[in-house]
């Protein structure tokens, strides 16, 4: 074991705030470098929100069609995830984009132009194949995939349960974050304390919360909005089933395989978010008087006073669009607490934001919305 | 008819047009929601703001993210609201297009005025009597309009090439086959009540009395819009044009049998008129009856060319917000 122990503390080369994927691809990549690491998660198990609640897809870069960066970005890591993480790849299903007629800030010219600009494929199809009459302008046949994040969370398990160098700390809550001289001094409730001259903050919409909880440095607070979001998991139909759809690019919806459970996910722009707070740190009326708060946010997965389902809304429009015989029914909802870079509107685009915020030692945040820009962190490990 | 205890489960999304109300958004929203949490399940709220100068998209957004109301339960817990923000006044109809495009319900109120000078329970009754057989129903303020209006709709439908009538409406409930049949009929809809008439549904009108006698509030830009919109839906969605055409055509073909059987009858008869008179006449009359017959048929493809290029897009928005019930 890597920790020199004395009186204070044990001592790692890496504390990891957060088991979610980015937290346990950078445990993995820095035992796999022989160092000692320790991650820290609030949760009972890894996977528990975010990395588990969204849409669970892995990124080709047709979703930004307003910024080609990003798109080419995605496209580019996109082969590589799918290499490494083929066990838990769901592939084998039409990925169907259509452009809205309506409300679109993209049309369906557009579009092609850039998937042939971002180098991605795109094939138009009859839309009326899928659409009600007068819905959309353009479908396209596209290569995008879903990933199934318990298997991919059994796979981090695994390998990290074989790691001697790595320690992983459920139910972990952090006091403070003190630093003395080269080192960081990471305080948990129960008394423990822990040494590193890396702390990598990796807890997505707790990021602020950690920021905070450094004491004598002014980290800065990202610029993040917090939305609490609904997923709805449904059964898709025969016709359905060996299919996915997502309609661009405004207050749409998409409905496409989660991961390898043989369920749906059905989420909209407009009403998958439930509410948004807007100040630095999350504040929501349903916090009030329990363990959740500004200071730290519990799972709202699993909270009893997370809002009711949306699934009314986002049934009517899905079903406003697309042709009847693609059924599907409601199984159950997901909730997590999502952060949304406010710099990202215009454009839509979803940067994947590393912050290094002190050196030696090192503070590093990172904020990202998407699973297989994973690999943007290597460089900071 | 009395609203039952049991709602209705039809999911209803209401469309409310936005433009410099500001004294009236809290007042319309006090007595209309309360029709709707009393008879539906789940309802949206739209609102278009056709670029607003005043602050009306503040009260609003006053109005719904105060969660607590008097400590009750707010008239719209649990329900959506959106707004549209026009990108610059594009007036009612492309405004209210735009709401309508973007409404998900079963169901689709369109409220073009937002003073409620009707008694509340007419809206859950066009309800009903759509579900007793209509696709289209809407509530029409009897007596009092202008007389450039009644002028407009009387002339309207005398030549309107639709069987259903239109007249003035505060607001109306569209089904959602009625909606998918105006969008797969594929065109432009520069006039919302002329299309619906034209969509070949049942539609029927229910009148009412207006309460209180508020004046109609209509801006000075909203007249000038209207007027125009009044020429064109004459254009659109009547045809008048044509008609006037081939009454000329008409008249000049009469004339021209007239010189006709007056050249057939001077040849045989002893006064000769001028020489040359004849085959000037003749040539004259014969010449117009051609060039508006062919007028007429111009008249004819064009019309047909403006169905075929007004197939786009014709509002632009400037973004859709949510408001936040926090």
């Amino acid at each position: 074991m890597g920790f020199m122990g004395d009186k204070k503390g044990s001592v790692y080369d890496k504390i990891i705030i957060g088991a979610g994927l980015y937290g346990m691809y950078a445990a993995l990549y820095c035992a796999n470098k022989g160092e000692n690491v320790l991650v820290l998660e609030y949760d009972e198990a890894p996977f528990q929100r975010a990395t588990y609640i969204n849409q669970a897809r892995v990124h080709m870069g047709y979703h930004y069609p307003r910024s080609l960066s990003t798109a080419v970005k995605s496209a580019g890591y996109f082969k590589r995830f799918v290499d490494e993480f083929g066990f838990c790849i769901h592939s084998s299903f039409q990925q169907i984009y259509a452009t809205s007629l309506r409300f679109s800030w993209t049309d369906q010219k557009q579009f092609l132009a850039f998937c042939k600009a971002a180098g991605i494929r795109c094939e138009e199809v009859p839309a009326a194949r899928y659409f009600k009459e007068g819905m959309c302008d353009g479908a396209f046949l596209t290569e995008e995939y879903t990933y199934d994040a318990m298997l991919l969370r059994d796979y981090y398990v695994e390998k990290l349960s074989a790691r001697s160098n790595v320690e992983i700390k459920y139910r972990a809550r952090i006091q403070k974050i003190c630093r003395k001289d080269k080192e960081y001094e990471v305080w948990l409730s129960d008394g423990s304390r822990y040494h590193t001259g890396y702390v990598l903050n990796a807890s997505y919409a707790s990021t602020n919360q950690i920021l905070q909880l450094v004491e004598g440095n002014d980290f800065l607070p990202f610029d993040i909005k917090y939305e609490l979001c609904e997923i709805i998991l449904c059964k898709p139909g025969e016709r359905l089933k060996g299919m996915g759809i997502t309609v661009m690019d405004g207050p749409f919806f998409s409905i496409m395989p989660f991961g390898k459970t043989g369920l749906h996910s059905l989420t909209s722009v407009t009403f998958t978010p439930h509410v948004t707070s807007y100040s630095k740190l999350p504040s929501f009326s349903c916090q009030k008087g329990k363990v959740c708060g500004m200071g730290q946010l519990a799972n709202c997965n699993d909270c009893a006073d997370r809002p009711g389902t949306a699934w009314e809304y986002m049934d009517h429009l899905a079903g406003k669009y697309m042709r009847e015989e693609l059924e599907y029914t409601y199984v159950d909802s997901l909730f997590s607490m999502k952060p949304i870079l406010k710099s990202s509107e215009v454009d839509d685009s979803r940067p994947t934001r590393i912050r290094v915020d002190s050196k030696e030692p090192y503070f590093v945040s990172v904020l990202s919305g998407k699973i297989n820009t994973v690999y943007d962190l290597e460089e900071y490990l | 008819m009395v609203a039952s205890d049991k709602k209705e489960n039809k999911f209803i999304s209401i469309v409310v047009y936005l433009h410099n109300d500001r004294e009236r958004v809290v007042p319309f929203f006090n007595k209309v929601l309360q029709v709707f949490k009393e008879n539906f399940e789940k309802y949206e709220v739209i609102c278009v703001n056709d670029a607003s100068q005043d602050d009306s998209v503040e009260v609003l957004k006053d109005y719904f993210a105060s969660p607590q109301k008097e400590g009750m339960e707010p008239l719209w817990s649990g329900c959506m609201i959106n707004v549209i923000h026009m990108s610059y006044f594009q007036g009612l109809e492309a405004s209210m297009n735009a709401g309508r495009d973007m409404a998900i319900g079963d169901f689709v109120y369109e409220f073009d005025d937002i003073n409620p000078d009707y008694p509340p329970q007419l809206i859950r009754d066009v309800y009903d009597r759509m579900l007793s057989g209509y696709d289209i129903v809407s509530a029409g303020c009897k007596g009092r309009i202008k007389l450039s209006s009644s002028l407009f709709y009387l002339f309207y439908n005398m030549t309107s090439k639709s069987r259903n009538k239109i007249g003035p409406e505060t607001f109306r409930i569209l089904s959602r086959r009625a909606i998918n049949r105006v969008m797969s009929m594929g065109q432009y809809i520069p006039y919302r009540k002329a299309v619906y008439g034209n969509c070949g549904l049942k539609t029927y009108t229910v009148f009412y009395e207006s309460e209180g006698g508020a004046k109609r509030h209509k801006s000075k830009t909203d007249r000038n819009e209207r007027t125009s919109l009044a020429m064109d839906s004459f254009i659109y969605f009547t045809d008048v044009l044509e008609r006037m055409s081939l009454a000329v055509s008409s008249v000049f073909l009469i004339f021209t049998l007239g010189v006709i059987v007056y050249i057939i009858g001077s040849v045989f008869s002893e006064s000769k008129p001028v020489e040359g008179w004849l085959s000037t006449m003749g040539f004259l009359s014969l010449g117009f009856f051609g060039v508006f017959s062919l007028l007429t048929f111009i008249m004819k493809y064009l019309s047909v060319m403006l169905s075929l290029i007004f197939k786009h897009q014709r509002y632009l928005i400037e973004g859709v917000e949510k408001i936040s019930q926090e």
